[in-house]
């Protein structure tokens, strides 16, 4: 009797033991690199097992650094820049990953670029049909991303026109990375934009901005400048031993293949 | 008491803390309860009209496709749009078409557009035509495909379904239905959720079931919730309105529901709520503080009671004030009060315990000497009811009957009535003292016990009243017989100093007289000697010496009275000497007096003289005989009896111890009590003149006293009389102790005799016997002479015959300084007197030889030759 109340004493130590080792690693935030990271995750948890890494559906940047730096999360994913009043959670702003944004249209468009002036006039309303910019007849379905989209941001930062552009009123707004890539499917002669590792098996096509394709060298090279940077936020002191193992994986060489597997150019870590 | 110290102040504290709490406990988890109920509620409802906005909408979007789907299908609509599109098409037929399929719709859009997107038909707008129809979808819809959008159209946002209408595989235009999201389908879900909702998008509002100036719209919350994909509740504090902002997608478009809720109301609600209920706390609160307050001094002040009345405990069982408490709440003060209360107590009762000891200690003294006191004492109360008695009263008067509790008057005097002269009432009603004496008196009517009675007012110390009387009754019996026996005994030292005078008068008479008859005796004895027998001078000289033998008789009873006759104590039988008697006794009775002697069994010896006692039972038959002239009987009787204390007592001479009786009774005449108190006075009698001398009993009398006994008489006058004599009896030592008597032969001699004696008849008449019969005699007056005579004579003395009291030195003296100068000779005292030297209480010292005046010759002789013949007399 005494040694099957030790043994199920040492069983349950163990089991206790094993459970509070046993970590989880939830990285809530932007829909933009969630597929990568859902692959990164994917990757890190078959190399430890009994740890796992989830990565859940988009809630936006601002969401995840709202969270994490309320500490309701010990990183956050997000696709653009810390805001100026998010300077004071305290986190730090770590770049992982890098995508390029990409202006896509649907597969009735016989288009294949755009200057930033057509850009911004179709997606001002100005230009309402594609026959207009070179294409085949048909009323351009612009679909655009809410405001401060990381996206957004990019075109913002490195498009002029872009800056203050009134969108036009007629446009769907999509709030979700995979919207985008939907409705561009959906409405064959859409405009959008989305990053590059958002495209994944939707019948759209990258545009050329200003001739200059969203091609791995043309990124790679810097000629293709609307680029985001994916990061994760965090604070340090928080960090969990499975949350550094994590970052150190997204800066291996396997988290660094996973990247560019989805697209993404990986970064070394700063 | 400090009021911080007050058990008040940390109950009624605890009180407060206790209501708050529990109150305030209350309201939170009320409030809460309340809230989240409310909020629960609310978002439940806000859920379910999402969920039904939703429903409403899918059922909306399912609607349109559903009939999308069955009207692309309609052949008079294909075939109506295909006609109006060939050449010179007619409309009509496809608005009749149009205009019975949308009479049987529900939709606001029901249009159909051509090939090129521009509208053909319009639905309740028949004459509208050319319209640019540009919404999303279309050229999806021209491209043969069935598209469900939501978009911002001509006429606002609307839930469009697109379908190719197509005849032979052509497509001749589009069918589009749809449903706009403007007012009045914000009122159709206004009305269907009963909530007030605004449909927006992040730059504007869609529609509204308010009126436009009470829209709510915040651009920016509706940014948010679509993109955090969560509803967010906004307040208008300024309106007290709710707003619940929710995403809702529709087909592709994400828009916003913005739901006036009730949590305005529900804050409104909660506050409302919050302050009543803080109300009714605040008012529970004070409630409670009051009642709670006012019930802890209810209850608390039994304690100061109880504290109040264990101070005037304290003071009153020790006479202290409690010492105030340094701090303490009531309890403590009251622990305190009680334990110095209990301590007063403790020392109280060791107080009363101890003057309940000093208490029982003296009503066990003031009992015992109650109880000790050998007088009684008796306490009535005023109803004359015995209260207490002493065990002396108990004793006197109990045997009857129980003293407690019974009337004095029935216990007392065994009366059923008061006693007509009371003092123990005259006490009672007078406060005074009283006195009183009393007899019991026995059955015969004789004094049993005197009582002197001295009766108290017992005093009732609260009242000052008289509540009985103490009565002091003291047996004077004793002392009344005390006082008859003293009044007795001094008439018997009367009597005995009165028969002492005349005992010494009578032996100083008898002394000298016997001196006298010596001589007389001696010379006619003389005279005889020189007559012949027959010659009659000796009858005359015979009657001489027989006078003068009587005289000598009667100085012998004389001497015997008082007690001067010489004692000469022998062992003695009385039961013998009476045996010895009886001849000589009958001889003394007539033949009518029977004479009875019953002798005593087991005899005790007596040291007496025998012949005394021959003569005191002679006189007492002769006595017994005198007193009855009729004849009866004498009785002697012998016996031992022990006369104790008791007697002795009552009989002043008498020393208690074992005696010998000899009891001389008879059935004469007796005596009465003056008579009996006189018998024994010398010369008293009874008998007539010449009857008697009346020293007979006298002579008895001095007899038993000089034999260290004791007589008594017991005479009833016709009931005859009973002497008894009383003589010490003897232990068998002293009975083997007695000499044997002594013999006495008669024998002439030659010796020397020393013959001392101051009378000169005597000496003469003595010298002339002795010579007469041969001895040498010397003669001397006195002792001086003696010794002078014997200095004198240079031969032997052989005796010395001496008078005992002579004038100079006795004849005890004498006889002491002679035997220094003669240690052989011998001396014979001789006298009179017993009063000597020689002579103790009429006893001769062992070894003393005497010769008692008067003498005949024979005696003198005798006794001379036996003196010389005997050894040395004189120790």
């Amino acid at each position: 009797m005494k040694i099957i109340t030790a043994i199920l004493t040492i069983v349950a130590a163990c089991l206790w033991a094993g459970g509070i080792g046993a970590e989880t690693l939830v990285i809530p935030g932007t829909g933009a690199c969630e597929a990568a990271l859902k692959g990164l995750a994917a990757a890190f948890n078959d190399q430890n097992p009994g740890h796992e890494v989830i990565i859940p559906l988009s809630i936006g940047s601002g969401r995840a650094i709202k969270l994490a730096g309320a500490d309701e999360a010990m990183l956050g994913r997000i696709a653009r820049p810390l805001k100026e009043k998010e300077t004071g959670f305290g986190l730090k702003y770590l770049v992982f990953a890098r995508d390029a944004v990409i202006f896509a249209v649907g597969n009735k468009v016989t288009i294949t670029g755009l200057t930033v002036t057509q850009l911004s006039d179709i997606f001002s309303g100005k230009i309402t049909d594609w026959q207009e910019v070179g294409g085949d007849r048909g009323i351009i379905r612009v679909i655009i991303r809410e405001p401060g989209d990381g996206s957004l941001l990019v075109i913002q930062k490195h498009f002029e026109p872009f800056k203050n552009l009134t969108f036009d009123p007629k446009s769907k707004m999509v709030f979700r990375d995979h919207d985008m890539p939907e409705l561009l499917g959906k409405y064959h002669n859409a405009i959008g934009w989305l990053t590059n590792s958002t495209i994944t098996e939707s019948p759209i096509k990258a545009l050329a901005v200003d001739q200059v394709f969203p091609t791995p060298a043309n990124l790679r090279e810097g000629r293709y400048k609307l680029l985001v940077d994916y990061a994760l936020v965090y604070k340090e002191k928080r960090l969990s031993k499975l949350a550094r193992r994590f970052i150190e994986f997204i800066f291996s060489d396997a988290g660094k293949a996973v990247l560019s597997k989805y697209g993404l150019i990986p970064v070394n870590l700063s | 008491m400090k009021l911080k110290n007050s058990l008040a102040f940390p109950i009624i504290f605890i009180l407060i803390v206790v209501a708050f709490s529990s109150l305030f406990i209350g309201y939170y988890f009320n409030i809460n309860l309340l809230t989240k109920t409310l909020e629960e509620r609310d978002q439940d409802k806000n859920r379910d009209i999402i969920y039904i906005i939703n429903s409403i909408i899918k059922i909306e979007i399912n609607k349109l496709s559903a009939l999308t789907k069955v009207l692309k299908e309609n052949n008079e609509l294909a075939k109506g749009l295909a006609d109006y599109a060939g050449p010179g098409g007619d409309i009509k037929p496809l608005q009749q078409t149009m205009d019975r399929l949308y009479a049987n719709l529900d939709t606001q859009i029901f249009l159909v557009t051509d090939r090129q997107g521009m509208v053909v038909y319009r639905a309740n707008e028949p004459s509208v035509r050319g319209d640019d129809h540009n919404v999303w979808g279309m050229d999806e819809a021209l491209a043969g495909e069935d598209v469900m959008t939501a978009s911002m159209g001509p006429h606002g946002f609307a839930i469009r379904s697109l379908a190719p209408i197509s005849r032979a595989n052509k497509i001749y235009g589009v069918l589009i239905l749809g449903n706009r999201f403007d007012d009045h389908f914000a009122k159709k879900i206004a009305d269907a959720t009963k909530t007030q909702i605004t449909i927006g998008r992040v730059r504007s509002i869609l529609a509204s079931s308010l009126p436009p100036d009470q829209r709510p719209f915040d651009p920016a919350i509706v940014e948010r919730c679509i993109l955090e994909k969560r509803p967010i509740f906004i307040e208008d504090h300024q309106q007290q309105r709710t707003f619940m902002y929710s995403p809702l997608e529709v087909v592709d478009e994400t828009i916003c529901l913005i739901i006036e809720t009730e949590s305005a109301k529900v804050a409104a609600l909660l506050k409302e709520k919050k302050r009543h209920l803080l109300l009714t706390i605040l008012i529970i609160f004070i409630l409670v503080t009051v009642i709670g307050s006012a019930l802890t001094l209810y209850l608390i002040s039994p304690l100061k009671r109880l504290r109040a009345k264990a101070q005037h405990a304290i003071r009153e069982f020790s006479g202290e004030e409690l010492a105030p408490e340094a701090g303490g709440n009531e309890i403590e003060a009251l622990s305190q009060s009680f334990d110095l209360m209990l301590s007063s107590i403790n020392q109280y009762i060791k107080k009363i315990e101890k003057a309940e000891e000093t208490l029982r200690f003296n009503e066990r003294f003031l009992a015992s000497i109650f109880d000790s006191i050998q007088d009684g004492l008796s306490i009535l109360d005023t109803n004359h009811e015995v209260i207490r008695v002493n065990p002396f009263m108990e004793r006197q008067f109990s045997q009857a009957m129980p003293l407690v509790g019974k009337k004095c008057y029935e216990v007392f005097h065994g009366s059923d009535q008061p006693c007509e002269v009371c003092a123990a009432r005259l006490t009672m009603e007078t406060g005074q003292a009283g006195f009183k004496e009393e007899t019991r008196v026995g059955e015969r009517g004789e004094i049993l016990n005197w009582f002197e009675i001295r009766i108290f007012p017992l005093m009732d110390a609260a009242t000052g009243k008289v509540s009985g009387v103490i009565e002091h009754i003291r047996d004077m019996t004793q002392q009344k017989q005390a006082e008859e026996a003293l009044h007795r005994s001094e008439e018997q030292l009367r009597q005995s100093q009165k028969m002492e005078a005349v005992g010494c008068l009578a032996g100083g008479v008898a002394h000298d007289f016997n001196n006298i008859l010596t001589a007389i005796i001696g010379y006619v004895e003389l005279l005889r000697l020189k007559f012949k027998y027959d010659d009659p001078h000796q009858k005359d000289l015979q009657e001489i010496q027989s006078a003068a033998e009587r005289a000598a008789s009667l100085t012998s009873q004389l001497l015997a009275f008082s007690r001067k006759q010489i004692f000469s104590p022998k062992v003695l039988n009385l039961n013998n000497l009476v045996m010895n008697l009886d001849k000589m006794l009958r001889r003394l009775l007539s033949e009518d007096i029977e004479l009875v002697t019953i002798p005593g069994a087991k005899l005790g010896m007596v040291m007496a003289d025998p012949g005394q006692i021959e003569q005191v039972v002679i006189n007492l038959v002769v006595n017994a005989r005198d007193a009855m002239p009729q004849g009866g009987v004498i009785t002697i009787e012998t016996g031992n009896v022990i006369l104790d204390a008791t007697y002795a007592r009552s009989h002043l001479e008498v020393n208690p111890g074992p005696y010998v009786m000899v009891a001389v009774g008879d059935t004469g005449r007796g005596m009465d009590e003056v008579s009996q108190g006189r018998i024994f006075e010398p010369f008293f009698t009874t008998k007539e003149m010449g009857k008697g001398t009346g020293l007979g009993l006298s002579t008895v009398h001095g007899i038993v006293k000089q034999s260290g006994g004791h007589i008594s008489v017991y005479s009833e006058p016709g009931h005859g009389t009973n002497f008894k004599v009383y003589l010490p009896r003897l232990s068998q030592s002293e009975e083997k102790e007695a000499a044997a008597p002594s013999k006495c032969p008669l024998h002439r001699g030659s010796e020397t005799i020393l013959l001392v004696e101051d009378e000169d008849m005597v000496r003469h008449v003595a010298r002339r016997l002795l010579e007469m019969n041969g001895y040498t005699v010397l003669e001397a007056s006195s002792g001086h002479d003696a010794l002078s005579v014997s200095q004198q004579t240079p031969g032997r003395i052989h005796l010395m015959l001496t008078d005992v009291v002579m004038p100079g030195i006795s004849g005890g003296e004498t006889a002491e300084l002679l035997k220094a100068q003669r240690p052989e000779i011998k001396v014979l005292f001789m006298s009179g007197h017993t009063e000597n030297s020689i002579v103790h209480h009429g006893v001769l010292n062992p070894g003393v030889a005497f010769l008692q005046k008067p003498f005949k010759h024979e005696l003198l002789v005798s006794k001379v030759r036996e003196v010389l013949d005997g050894p040395s007399t004189l120790h």
